[in-house]
């Protein structure tokens, strides 16, 4: 049997292997993050008109408003789309977006921006509910805008006996579905596409193919749909559909529909986004030319200032700075930055919620933040004098809490809580006496408290009211002596943020009245003689306005980042023309809905019903045997709690040994709970070769016990337990191992890394792992393996780091295993697989940094375009050895990278090889495919 | 001894024989039917079989649908019908998403011919004597006549997206095309007698009547065209897309379209006499019969509304949109439901009269082919409902 072949066929079954291993979940992956199910759901299924609503009984009421959301939004789309979707559609629902990222639908960790998602191989649509009720029907509307555009072009398909349709850009399919989930102009799209153009970046629809992935793309997305109905008319969205298949691109879709050349429409769309904007410099302002810009680098949202003993003012503030989150502070009028916090490393820091949650300074010097730990959020108690943790708080009943704020005699926080059932109300926390006590108690989301600094009453802004029912809440007003609400202001503008003065006697808070949010100051809280002023005029919009002193500070996103800006008091805007009602009592104004007569069928327990999930096959051919295939695939249960999966392959190189070559793997895996756990039953047969053993046969039947016990998102152990009748059979030495085999693993893996395009950038990798493999009839040891692999990663800049690996691997016993070393993956300026062995030892370091942003290559049939090559410098240094160690083998070089899209990264090396005394001078040369290690 | 013998044959008898039946042969042979595939065979008289049975888009019958109805046969298409069919006792043909033109018994459900077109049809065809006309869009983008005797194809015209409705009269065929190409051809043999460019797609399909073609654009307008020189006569400009395919009377241009909204203009000079807008967008188009209008629309109600006296005269809700035109006989009007359900009311009062449950959504308006209804669903079957 030839090497080539052997090792071909070694290679699609380790494709398979991979596969195996790779569809188990990240758990089981050799690196990779963890998604824990802290919390246990018993799920039921409400079945409506047109949906099966999963959900537990905590958030039973959440789930019937969630059903007539989706029953609302699936008449209106039915109408646009002209279609019927005959199969209910699963809806799955979590009353807390931490409960949602516990989701087993999809295998993968969701980000914390992911709002909801549809996925299409069962057609599940998943969303969280974050108290919000406008949010949570936008959402609803915004998946099932998916489902109907995802039906009708297979529909349309299907008519036609069409089983290939080509997918439109993804820019588009989020910007139709926020076009028709938001309806009206969001102050998220002056702040992106504004900011665009406003900072002279005209985005054209060209560009908008580059950036999928990132937040841009439905903002842009929703903005062109606005143009398209305004410019040629709404009913030209619906159009598009009708043309679909009639068209091989989606450039030649929109000419054919609205009737003019992609480049006139996309001319076009520039001209309408700069009249838009443009305008808005005649009275509107750049904040860096307003206002004196405190950051600059990062992200950098949600002030807080606290002045010390000595009079000094620090401005601490939350940021992304590098790509984790963290919090930061710096001393006025000085340059250097203190990190506090870091964030998204650690179990107790996962999250702190960057965007979502406010930070809080008292007089006293101690910071208070919300993380999320395990299942829940927390307060943290940090203190600033002193750089440390002094206090963590957590509530059991509260999953998810935001925006703490002191009071002015550092005794109490208040902030807003959600509980299991989804509903947002406001609490306050004694401090020192450590009691909790609930200040409203309703179906409206209540967030963003502030006590006024005489504690009597706090600001809040609230969506009780009909407009903030639909996107537009209000801030109100609450007596802590008397419990009772009064309306501060409402009605059609949506109010945010609000914020005191020192002294009370004004409130600053953000109002969206012209698109972006912009700064109003409502006065006259002394003397009831109120009066109410614009303060900023910022067209790409103004985030966490706070006081600090006669000053404010505040957060604006400009030139494609948020930063840190303070308005002294000559720059605030005096004309405003706005009128003030005056407080009134609040009166309970909505209902939400829930389901009706007809729309509602009833409620049944959920049961665990299987379909196929994945399938996918690893087809091979090699040059001597032919064909070689194999196939995988997996059912799963609704909510992807419970998995089996299954691999056939065949690895006979005639057809006379097809019956006996079948290699079969069954695995059942339970991911309801925190301990993930799995069974499976397998049947391998090959044959292999190494230089060790020379030809043989390996013949494995037997079965297979997992468990994953995740201690945080970043760290776990793994245990396994295999237990087999073993056969190895020695071509040439005619020898034979057989037995009764178990093999016990035990895995310790840490991932806190941080990827860009090629590879990880920041944090760090370990895995250590232990395993032996015996005869349980006569104890006698077949093999032990130890393997322990450390990558750090130090971060120099934005995209380059110093990455470093030291990985050991040894085996020893009677059939020890042994590893290979060299190529790309390994000892670079080495041949694939040059060094072979029961030990090996490899160390590695690479500079890793940016070189070329992007290439465009032309070619007669069109351009080719790389963008994000990354270059390295690296030294490699390792051996693999039996018995006797005979030296190190080194190399150093230079690298470039290149990732071409979905999960393939082109990897070319030029090194040389070193014995750390002499230095070869030919140049090795390596081309092909993998992450950076 | 007695013997026997036998008599000679007496070859004359099988000679005549042989004749009388060469003579049944050749003279039943016009009314024989082949089955032969790849040939469009009627038989001889055919009439003429036009969309929606007058040449001017009214959907109205003036005769009697005779109720209950039963499903008398079904058949299975290719691919999805959604261009309406036409019929009359002996025959329905039918156009399908993969370019199939089908013939099927309209007694039985047999097929009796079937051509493949290689374009997608969404346009019904339209047959005049012993021609057959038919186009196509997608891929093979074109129209032309096939001469059914034969199954030949008299002549084709290549272009670019031809979906909607068309028409005949005066020895020219006026069709659309989606690049905004409209014009007139001449039925013998295909050549232009002139065109026009300059609108977008004919969404709302051209009707010709007299001496005027009209057609409707996906930009919103309506187009009046001299149909011997092409001449622009006048034109309007409506709100939306024109998606159901425009209807003429003696006074009156009737359209509708994605505005959700039914416009009246003045034949002679385009101005604009009502609209009458619903709650839903209008994909099928506007029926007509005297002063009373029949339309279904994307909310699932199908409103009938009195041209003359400005008003709505009643609605009907279905559970889903209506994405098909109205059948309108003397008293009843038919209509299919995306509900799947294909509903019959008394024309005048809305009343429920008659309502038939399919597996699947009805995608084709219903038409009258002899005493029975026909129209196909979404699981591409063609149905045929005949009077119990």
């Amino acid at each position: 049997m030839s090497k080539t072949k052997t090792f071909f066929q070694i290679f699609i079954f380790g494709c398979l292997i991979l596969l195996w291993f790779h569809s188990k979940s990240a758990a089981q992956y050799y690196f990779g993050q963890n998604k824990v199910q802290y919390t246990h759901f018993d799920w039921k299924v409400l079945t409506s008109k047109h949906f099966e609503v999963y959900f537990y009984p905590e958030e039973k009421e959440i789930a019937e408003v969630g059903a007539s959301y989706a029953e609302m939004a699936y008449d209106e789309l039915s109408a646009i789309f002209s279609l019927v979707i005959e199969d209910k559609i699963p809806l799955i629902i979590y009353s807390s977006p931490a409960y949602f990222t516990q989701t087993n639908v999809v295998s993968s960790l969701l980000p914390e921006n992911v709002g909801g998602f549809t996925e299409f191989f069962k057609g599940r649509v998943v969303v969280p509910f974050n108290g919000s009720h406008d949010r949570f029907r936008r959402v609803i509307k915004h998946e099932m805008v998916h489902v109907f555009m995802f039906n009708k072009l297979l529909d349309s398909a299907s008519m036609r006996n069409k089983f290939k349709i080509a997918p439109p850009p993804l820019w588009f399919v989020e910007g139709i579905a926020e076009y028709y989930s938001q309806r009206t102009d969001a102050p998220e799209i002056d702040m992106i596409v504004g900011d665009f153009y406003l900072s002279g970046r005209p985005i054209s629809l060209y560009d908008m193919y580059y950036m999928a992935g990132t937040y841009f793309i439905y903002k842009l997305g929703q903005a062109f749909c606005q143009f398209v109905a305004e410019e040629y008319g709404e009913d030209k969205l619906i159009l598009l559909f009708d043309n679909w298949l009639k068209n091989k691109s989606f450039e030649e879709l929109l000419a054919a529909t609205l009737g003019e050349s992609f480049e006139e429409i996309n001319s076009k769309w520039i001209y309408s986004q700069k009249k838009k904007y443009y305008p808005k410099l005649s009275h509107g302002d750049i904040p860096k030319f307003v206002a004196e810009k405190l950051t600059s680098r990062g992200f950098n949202v949600k002030p807080t200032v606290y002045t010390n003993p000595s009079g000094q003012t620090w401005l601490i503030f939350k940021a992304n700075r590098m790509g984790y989150s963290g919090i930061y502070g710096k001393i006025m009028g000085q340059p250097k930055i203190y990190n506090f916090i870091k964030g998204e490393r650690s179990a107790e820091y996962e999250s702190l919620h960057l965007l979502e949650s406010s930070i809080s300074a008292s007089k006293d010097g101690l910071l208070a933040f919300i993380s999320k730990k395990n299942e829940r959020d927390r307060i943290n108690i940090y203190d600033i004098i002193r750089r440390r943790e002094v206090a963590t708080i957590d509530f059991e009943k509260l999953i998810r809490i935001s925006s703490p704020h002191w009071s002015s005699d550092g005794k109490y926080l208040i902030f807003s809580g959600i509980t299991k059932s989804g509903h947002g109300d406001l609490y306050m926390y004694d401090y020192r006496g450590e009691e909790l006590t609930q200040l409203t108690d309703d179906i409206y989301l209540d967030i963003s408290p502030k006590f006024s600094p005489d504690g009597k009453k706090v600001a809040f802004v609230s969506e009780r009211s009909p407009e903030g029912r639909y996107g537009k809440p209000g801030i109100y007003l609450y007596d802590i002596a008397t419990g009772r609400i009064t309306t501060l202001i409402e009605g059609d503008c949506g109010y945010r943020s609000p914020s005191w003065s020192e002294s009370g006697d004004s409130l600053i808070f953000l109002g969206d009245c012209e698109g972006a949010t912009n700064i109003r100051m409502l006065t006259g809280f002394d003397n009831q003689q109120y009066e109410l002023k614009q303060i900023t005029d910022i067209p790409t919009g103004i985030f966490d306005p706070i006081f600090a002193d006669s000053s404010i500070i505040f957060s604006a996103y400009s030139e494609g980042a948020f930063h840190l800006y303070k308005l002294t008091p000559g720059n605030f805007d005096q004309d405003s023309g706005l009128t003030f009602a005056g407080t009134e009592p609040y009166f309970s104004s909505w209902e939400p809905p829930s389901l009706k007569g007809e729309l509602k069928k009833g409620v049944v327990e959920y049961q665990t019903k299987y379909s196929f999930d994945i399938a996918q096959s690893a087809v091979g051919y090699d040059a001597v045997v032919g064909p070689i295939g194999g196939l995988q695939f997996a059912l799963t249960d609704m909510l992807g709690n419970h998995q089996y999966y299954f691999i056939i392959s065949n690895t006979a190189n005639t057809t006379r040994e097809i019956a006996d070559n079948f290699n079969v793997a069954v695995t059942y895996f339970n991911r309801s709970r925190r301990i993930n756990w799995g069974v499976g039953g397998y049947r391998f047969k090959y044959d292999l070769y190494n230089e060790y053993d020379g030809e043989y046969t390996e013949e494995q039947l037997g079965g297979v016990g997992y468990i994953t016990y995740p201690f945080s998102r970043f760290r776990r152990m793994e245990f396994s337990l295999y237990l087999r009748q073993y056969n190895k059979k020695w071509l040439f030495f005619d020898d034979e191992l057989e037995g009764v085999v178990a093999s016990p693993y035990i895995s310790y893996i840490k991932d806190t890394s941080l990827w860009e395009q090629t590879g990880p950038i920041d944090g760090m990798r370990l895995n250590l792992t232990f395993g032996t493999s015996y005869n349980i009839n006569t104890g006698e040891p077949y093999s032990r393996t130890f393997l322990g692999d450390f990558r750090k990663y130090i971060r120099i800049s934005t995209l380059s780091c110093l990455a470093t690996r030291v990985l050991y691997i040894t085996s020893g016993g009677q059939d020890p295993r042994r590893y290979y070393l060299g190529g790309s993956w390994t000892l670079r300026g080495y041949g694939f697989r040059a060094f072979y062995g029961k030990n090996v030892f490899l160390s590695s370091a690479e500079l890793r940094f940016p070189l070329i942003n992007t290439l465009l290559i032309g070619f007669p049939i069109g351009n080719f375009d790389l963008r994000a090559i990354r270059g390295a410098l690296f030294i490699d240094g390792g051996n693999a050895w039996d018995d006797e160690y005979d030296g190190l083998h080194g190399s150093f070089g230079v690298g470039a990278r290149v990732n071409l899209g979905a999960f393939v990264v082109l990897r070319l090396d030029f090194a040389h090889r070193t014995d750390l005394k002499n230095v070869s001078k030919k140049t090795y040369f390596d081309f092909f495919f993998g992450w950076n290690f | 001894m007695l013997k026997s013998t036998r008599k000679p044959r007496n070859h004359s008898s099988i000679f005549i024989a042989a004749i009388i039946f060469s003579i049944l042969l050749l003279g039943c042979g016009s009314g024989l039917k082949y089955k032969r595939e790849g040939a469009l065979h009627i038989p001889w008289h055919s009439g003429w079989l036009l969309p929606r049975y007058d040449g001017y888009n009214t959907g109205f019958v003036d005769r009697e649908l005779k109720l209950p109805l039963e499903l008398k046969w079904e058949y299975k298409t290719s691919a999805a019908v959604t261009a309406n069919c036409i019929g009359n006792e002996y025959f329905i043909v039918a156009g399908d998403l993969t370019g199939n033109l089908y013939m099927i018994n309209t007694a039985n459900g047999k097929k009796m011919s079937k051509e493949s077109m290689k374009g997608v049809i969404t346009a019904p065809p339209l047959l005049k004597d012993s021609l057959l006309f038919f186009s196509t869009n997608t891929k093979n983008d074109r129209f032309g006549a096939i001469n059914i005797k034969s199954g030949e194809i008299l002549w084709e015209n290549e272009g670019m997206d031809f979906s909607t409705i068309f028409s005949v009269g005066r020895g020219a065929l006026y069709i659309g095309g989606g690049n905004g190409r409209i014009g007139a051809w001449r039925v013998a043999n295909g050549s232009e007698v002139w065109s026009k460019i300059g609108n977008m797609q004919t969404s709302g399909g051209c009707i010709t009547r007299d001496t005027i073609v009209f057609a409707a654009f996906s930009n919103g307008n309506v187009t009046a065209y001299n149909s011997l020189t092409g001449e622009k006569l006048w034109q309007r400009k409506l709100g939306a897309a024109q998606s159901g395919h425009i209807t003429i009377t003696d006074s009156l241009v009737i359209c509708a379209g994605l505005d959700s909204t039914v416009h009246l203009l003045d034949t002679e000079s385009g101005s604009e006499i009502w609209d009458y807008q619903v709650d839903g967008v209008i994909r099928g188009g506007v029926s007509i019969a005297g002063n009373l209008c029949y339309f279904g629309c994307n909310s699932g109600k199908l409103f009938a509304i009195d041209i003359e006296n400005h008003s709505e005269l009643f609605y009907f809700q279905t559970d889903d949109p209506i994405t098909t035109s109205v059948l309108i006989t003397k008293n009843k009007v038919a209509f299919g439901s995306l509900d799947g359900r294909l509903y019959i009311l008394n024309r005048f009062t809305g009343e429920l009269l008659f309502q038939y449950e399919t597996e699947d959504q009805i995608i084709s308006s219903p038409i009258l082919a002899g005493n029975g209804i026909a129209f196909s669903c979404h699981n591409k079957k063609l149905l045929y409902l005949y009077p119990h």
